[in-house]
């Protein structure tokens, strides 16, 4: 029978996800992805989880008690940084432990282990070959056969999707939205932002979009620019919209509770600045966020954009 | 010539004023945190920053407000957020219109020479590593003193002598000049600070958490001296020698501290939140109770305050997780650290 790994529909789910799959197929293992977040999922995740934690790690929690019950393996990586100055959040580096604390009895229960390789390091082959034998001696797999099968596969890389060519299309107002992919991703969570978006048929540029090379063009200003992964691309692509004025609009979107964003916002907003021509709205989600109160705040700033100049030198107020 | 100045952590202006005369770098300290000072930080900070981010705000403003025109700030790349404040600040300054320079002292000892020598008039390698020694070791008189002010203070009945003692004998460190008055000060804490009136049942509380928290007698609300006042004596691991050794050689010490922590947190997560877990770990059996403290949104704590329910459970060891911001009120502090102790006190007499 073939053994089930269970990935929660969360966090790093969004980014990373694909790659891992195809490698746990290949090896024969059935991989049980959650099902997408729902109220039932929040409604579960708040009650478990610990209450100072961010809403997608909550989320996440929450993801990992819908399929605990199902599963004999559960993959929580271990993400520490991609090399110097890109490190991740305190909550990625500790997102095992608070799993294995927060669910010692159902792990020990059901009998679960965990899949939790550590991701450190500049994503080169010699790393991503080393998390690749921690995952193969967490299943007890046969290391060097395994080893052997995917040194042939060159193509197969466990970082996240690399993207060479960044997508440029000018067609209308373009809206960027800086946001971590795991809330702009998840329909439940950003109340479907980025559909409305494409409803009003706006174009919208996400960092997602953008190849991870566009930090090194920005790493060598002479300034401090964020140290944590994400942040450290956002801010790079938010200066590279800016000075190439591909933007018309700036959403921020953020969870309630979120470290690295209290900080690294102010910073973006502050660069803005010195662009006046460029409506911002700020946005944060939490369990509490009301759809209402988005979706007013949305068709403001979509008639800002679609305002143009008029209003330019102001922006809304993201306090409602 | 810039006048220097410092955000406050904790007995951290004594040994950064000695470095920093030693160097001929004219400085003035902020005023003592209070609650104007965080009013002042916190109009300009985000609203998510977290405490110290406020609090060394407001610190610079009124330092500038007598006179300074140079900031002195750490830095670093770690996952906590302390390593960006620095150049936040810069521009939060700029915005309230202070004209400040802001030097971040990075993690690299080249570096922090550089800056030195920028800002001193009279600059040599042999000069800063001498003041940095001579520094070094107030550092380490004062955090015995602390380390035996707060012990004592638990233990006897007359605890305002002990304090003004403490404070002559912290007054006489921060005017010295000289190795030997250092080591006469150092022989002085046993003889000055003794137990005359022993307080019947004594017991320990480790302090554990955050380190600007754990230091800042302004942040924490003096919790030191609420437990001492309570007959308690305060074990601390954070001290701010530690913080400094941690500062110039990072990652020194992790693997030890995550065997420390005995699988409940197998990873760095930056700031002190391993420290916190093995802390409670490692001191389960040598104290009765642990009072763990952290600013409200940070971090790495937050991952420890997830873990501790477990350990809790686990250890059977009892903890107490207090969370510090803006609103802190004092008598909320007190009422639970009361109720806190009398639990323990009832487990204990059980």
């Amino acid at each position: 029978m073939k053994k089930t790994i269970g990935f929660p529909r969360a966090l790093f789910y969004y980014d990373f996800y694909e790659h891992w799959q195809a490698f746990f197929e290949k090896e024969d293992f059935e991989v049980l992805v959650s099902p997408p977040t729902n109220q039932k999922i929040v409604n579960r995740s708040l009650k478990i989880s610990e209450n100072e934690l961010c809403f997608p790690c909550k989320i996440y929690l929450g993801h990992v008690d819908a399929i605990i019950n199902e599963v004999d393996y559960l993959f929580i990586p271990r993400f520490i940084d991609f090399g110097p100055k890109k490190c991740f959040c305190p909550k990625f580096m500790g997102l095992p432990d608070i799993i294995k604390s927060t669910f010692a009895g159902k792990i020990a229960q059901n009998n679960v282990e965990m899949i939790t390789p550590t991701i450190k390091g500049k994503r080169n082959i010699y790393q991503k070959m080393r998390e690749l034998k921690e995952i193969t001696s967490d299943l007890k797999m046969n290391n060097f056969s395994t080893l052997k099968n995917i040194a042939k596969q060159k193509n197969i890389s466990l970082s996240n999707k690399e993207i060479t060519q960044s997508k440029q299309v000018q067609k209308g107002k373009v809206i960027g939205v800086i946001g971590h992919s795991y809330i702009l991703d998840d329909p439940h969570l950003s109340m479907n932002l980025l559909k409305q978006i494409k409803n009003k048929n706006f174009q919208y540029y996400r960092p997602a979009m953008f190849s991870d090379q566009i930090i090194i063009k920005y790493q060598k200003l002479d300034r401090k620019i964020p140290f944590w992964y994400y942040h450290r691309k956002y801010f790079s692509v938010l200066l590279y919209w800016l000075e190439k004025d591909l933007i018309d609009g700036l959403i921020l979107v953020s969870s309630f509770g979120c470290g690295p964003d209290s900080l690294v916002n102010k910073m973006i907003k502050i660069e803005k600045e010195k662009y006046d021509n460029v409506p911002l709205l700020e946005l944060y989600f939490d369990e509490h966020t009301a759809e209402a109160g988005i979706n007013t705040r949305l068709a403001a700033f979509f008639d800002l954009v679609e305002g143009g100049d008029r209003f330019a030198s102001s922006n809304i107020s993201t306090y409602g | 010539m810039p006048v220097v100045t410092f955000p406050h952590m904790g007995k951290m202006e004594l040994p950064v004023k000695t470095f920093l005369r030693e160097m001929d770098i004219s400085v003035i300290p902020p005023p003592q945190s209070s609650q104007k000072t965080l009013k002042k930080g916190k109009e300009y900070a985000p609203e998510f920053a977290c405490l110290p981010f406020k609090i060394n705000l407001g610190n610079y403003m009124e330092a500038a407000e007598l006179g300074a025109d140079s900031i002195l700030m750490g830095g670093g790349f770690g996952p906590c957020r302390f390593g960006f404040y620095g150049e936040l600040q810069k521009y939060l300054l700029q915005e309230a219109g202070y004209e400040m320079e802001m030097y971040i002292l990075e993690k690299n000892i080249f570096h922090i020479k550089d800056i030195i020598k920028e800002l001193s008039g009279n600059f040599s390698l042999t000069k800063m590593t001498r003041s940095f020694h001579f520094t070094w070791s107030k550092i380490k008189v004062m955090d015995k003193l602390t380390e035996k002010l707060y012990n004592l203070r638990g233990q006897v009945v007359n605890k305002e002598k002990v304090e003004n003692d403490y404070n002559k004998l912290l007054k006489k460190l921060d005017e010295a000049e000289t190795y030997r008055e250092i080591d006469l000060i150092e022989q002085e804490i046993d003889n000055f600070l003794q137990i005359d009136n022993a307080v019947e049942k004594k017991l320990t509380i480790a302090l554990v958490g955050e380190i600007y928290t754990v230091l800042e007698p302004f942040t924490n609300i003096d919790l030191a001296r609420k437990l001492n006042y309570l007959d308690v004596s305060v074990y601390q691991t954070l001290t701010l020698s530690h913080w400094l050794k941690n500062f110039f050689t990072p990652g020194s010490g992790q693997k030890k501290l995550v065997n420390k922590a005995a699988g409940y947190i197998n990873s760095f997560v930056g700031g002190h939140g391993l420290n916190s877990i093995s802390d409670i770990y490692s001191l389960k059996d040598k104290v009765d109770g642990v009072v763990h403290i952290m600013p409200f949104t940070c971090m790495p704590e937050i991952v420890a305050r997830a873990i501790i329910p477990e350990v809790i459970e686990n250890e059977n060891i009892p903890v107490l997780s207090l969370i510090f911001d803006e609103h802190t009120a004092e008598a909320g502090v007190k009422t639970r650290l009361e109720a806190f102790i009398d639990l323990i006190k009832y487990n204990k007499a059980r």
